[in-house]
């Protein structure tokens, strides 16, 4: 139940956030396979042989993950802080 | 997010400094690296914080000229053992030894001398050869001989070693260094000889070969993937006249099937009936290998009106009690557990046609109620308690279905009412009684368990506890679902989708050339390779970047790991030196 209601309240404000956005469109040089961003990323791509791009978005994206896994361990600790009889914040 | 990449890009940049003045040592003048030089210039580099792992202990490596070298020589070193494969060939094609692109057609070939009668069942002769040795081909393994038997079987004799069971030829043929060996065994009363499978090695990579013999004539080695293939599509329009397509284009080893669209003879509306694969050895006559045309044909003779234009209106729908099911209907809910009960009852139709309930298994809760039209079914849980009436699954609303169960017991009875875990286990309690209802198994103790005071407490404790912290999963679903929706409309999914696309780019080149430079304004049409390392030495300094980069990424995002996990725990991991903190 708890948990629901939090999950509700966070699909909530998202909800009211993007309905506040105005209407994005994504344009044609981030998304056409001949734009500027596509050329430089293909021509990044291409330099494979000197510098191994793929790991380095794996690693990233790992990274990321953990961090959003470290940012989770924070957050559970500060709520069951809150439940506990002293001790102090674990913020 | 800044600071991550300007903290990374640091780093790198000092890798990168190190790698170079280490590389640069041994082939200095002097292996003396003053150390008031080279330490400053990797601290500046490294300047944020000096949580750099590469700056400070590059700068505490490099203060001496020997750990500089040592350093440098270690990278080499590794960047030289990683990509063995790719330069050591290389080596030895400069002296004579290496091997060059080799296809299995020219790894060897195959032929036997004429019987003294062509008649199957006398004793023949297989010789075997490697056309050119400089690429590596060697004829070793074993020997399979495919026969057929008198009664149109096939069967096949294996256990007999090319190397151990064959004899050298005294004829040595032109071009080959390895002299044709030939083996004489004779064939069973009755046995015709169908085929012969010499394995050969190519380098370190087993290449069989599969020579098939005919009476009288030599045959090349059977190369399996210059094999002709063929698909032929059985296409028709919607005026029921028919049309054929051939496909023979190889994908990745698999055959391409040509479509019945835009194909001579077609018309708007057509479609694919069935398909026949053919296949032979290069130059033989195509044979068929499977088809589905045959099964094609019976589902047509016994339910015409579900092919053709017909077989749009052609669905699986079930009819209790004579009517069809709908979602939601009462009487459809667990129309799979009133099938059992009472078989007349229910029925499962394929348009007009009534087949076997079987046919309607995909639909067991295909009528069930959901949150949302889209939304899916929660997962299917097992029938611990055996009561039929709490069947499979305690419904889209998270409620059992019985209504004819009594209450949990003493105490307020929370609404709505709480679920367990699916992988919870109910109860360790023996209890003479078994327990009503799944509830009370959950969240009271019963039977025996009334007498275990640990009973009292825990299990009404983990029972609340999972109330009040598991999310349903059909709830989850359903907010998963706006939010993605509303991800779609705020039109930030094709943004996510187009920077995907262009990091996928990052991954998706190949090859030594690089980026390709054109200058067309000035003239120069022909594009450029400025980063081309096809050709050493610049291909042995992109490998050695490659390593180094490699290195460095896996060595930063250790320590990154570390610090983003650590920090969850409040523990905050440096490398600095003299700052007083650390791990």
């Amino acid at each position: 139940m708890i948990v629901e209601w939090l999950l509700n309240i966070g699909a909530g404000l998202l909800h009211f956030m993007f309905q506040a956005l105005p209407d994005i469109t994504a344009p044609d040089w981030l998304t056409s396979n001949t734009g500027a961003f596509a050329t430089v990323f293909a021509g990044a791509g291409s330099m494979g042989v000197w510098f191994p791009s793929p790991l380095l978005l794996s690693v990233l994206a790992g990274l990321l993950a953990l961090w959003l896994v470290g940012f989770g361990i924070k957050l559970t600790r500060m709520v069951v802080s809150l439940f506990t009889a002293g001790g102090g914040s674990a913020a | 997010m800044s600071a991550v990449i300007g903290r990374v890009a640091r780093s790198l940049a000092t890798v990168a400094t190190v790698g170079v003045l280490s590389f640069a040592m041994p082939i200095s003048a002097s292996a003396f690296v003053p150390a008031p030089v080279v330490a400053p210039i990797i601290a500046t580099l490294a300047a944020g914080g000096g949580e750099g792992v590469a700056a400070t202990a590059a700068g505490a490596v490099c203060a001496t000229g020997i750990g500089c070298a040592v350093l440098g020589v270690a990278a080499v070193g590794i960047g030289l053992y990683a990509t063995q494969d790719t330069w050591l060939p290389w080596v030895h094609n400069l002296f004579g030894q290496g091997p060059a692109t080799a296809t299995q057609s020219q790894c060897a070939e195959i032929h036997w001398s004429v019987p003294p009668s062509s008649t199957p069942g006398m004793t023949f002769t297989i010789g075997a050869w490697a056309t050119t040795p400089n690429l590596g081909c060697n004829i070793t393994g074993l020997i399979s001989r495919t026969w057929t038997l008198p009664d149109g079987s096939r069967t096949s004799q294996n256990g007999m070693d090319w190397n151990t069971d064959s004899y050298p030829s005294p004829a040595t043929q032109p071009g080959s260094n390895n002299p044709e060996r030939f083996r004489s065994f004779d064939s069973p009363a009755g046995w015709t000889l169908v085929g012969v499978d010499i394995e050969f090695w190519k380098a370190q990579e087993p290449t069989t070969v599969h020579g098939t013999l005919k009476w009288g004539e030599a045959v090349a080695a059977f190369d399996p993937n210059q094999a002709n293939v063929q698909a032929r599509v059985s296409c028709e329009n919607p005026d029921g006249s028919m049309y054929e397509v051939v496909g023979t284009e190889l994908v990745d080893g698999l055959i391409r099937m040509p479509s019945c669209v835009g194909a001579l003879g077609s018309m708007q509306g057509a479609h694919g009936k069935c398909v026949t694969l053919l296949g032979s050895a290069p130059g033989g006559v195509l044979a068929e290998q499977s088809s589905t045309c045959a099964a094609a044909q019976a589902l047509r003779q016994e339910y015409p009106g579900c092919v053709g234009p017909g077989v749009a209106a052609c669905k699986y729908v079930v009819r209790v009690d004579g009517l069809p099911c709908t979602v939601g209907a009462s009487a459809c809910l667990d129309w799979a557990r009133s099938a059992r009960e009472d078989p007349s009852r229910v029925t499962c139709r394929w348009g007009t046609y009534t087949v076997a309930l079987a046919g309607c298994g995909i639909l067991e809760r295909a009528y069930e109620p959901r949150v949302a039209p889209l939304a899916p079914l929660t997962a299917t849980q097992s029938n611990t308690d055996g009561l039929p009436e709490t069947y499979t699954a305690p419904g889209p609303s998270g409620q059992p279905q019985s209504q004819n169960v009594p209450g949990p017991g003493p105490g307020p009875a929370p609404a709505p009412q709480p679920q367990p875990l699916p992988n919870q286990t109910p109860g360790t309690i023996g209890s003479p009684n078994s327990p009503v209802t799944q509830q009370e198994r959950e969240c009271w103790p019963s039977g025996w368990g009334l007498f275990n005071p640990m009973s009292w407490v825990m299990q009404p404790v983990k029972c609340a506890m999972s109330w009040a912290f598991v999310p349903r999963a059909a709830v989850v679903n359903q907010l998963s679902t706006s939010v993605r929706a509303d991800l779609g409309s705020a039109g930030i999914a094709p943004l996510a989708s187009g920077v995907g696309g262009n990091l996928a780019l990052l991954g998706g080149g190949s090859g030594c050339l690089g980026p390709a430079v054109s200058f067309e304004a000035v003239g120069i049409v022909k594009p450029l390779h400025p980063f081309s390392a096809c050709e050493a030495p610049i291909s042995t300094l992109a490998t050695i970047s490659r390593a180094v980069s490699t290195v460095a990424i896996v060595c930063i995002g250790g320590f990154g790991a570390m610090r983003a996990v650590g920090s969850g725990f409040g523990f905050n991991v440096t490398m600095g030196r003299g700052k007083g903190e650390g791990v």
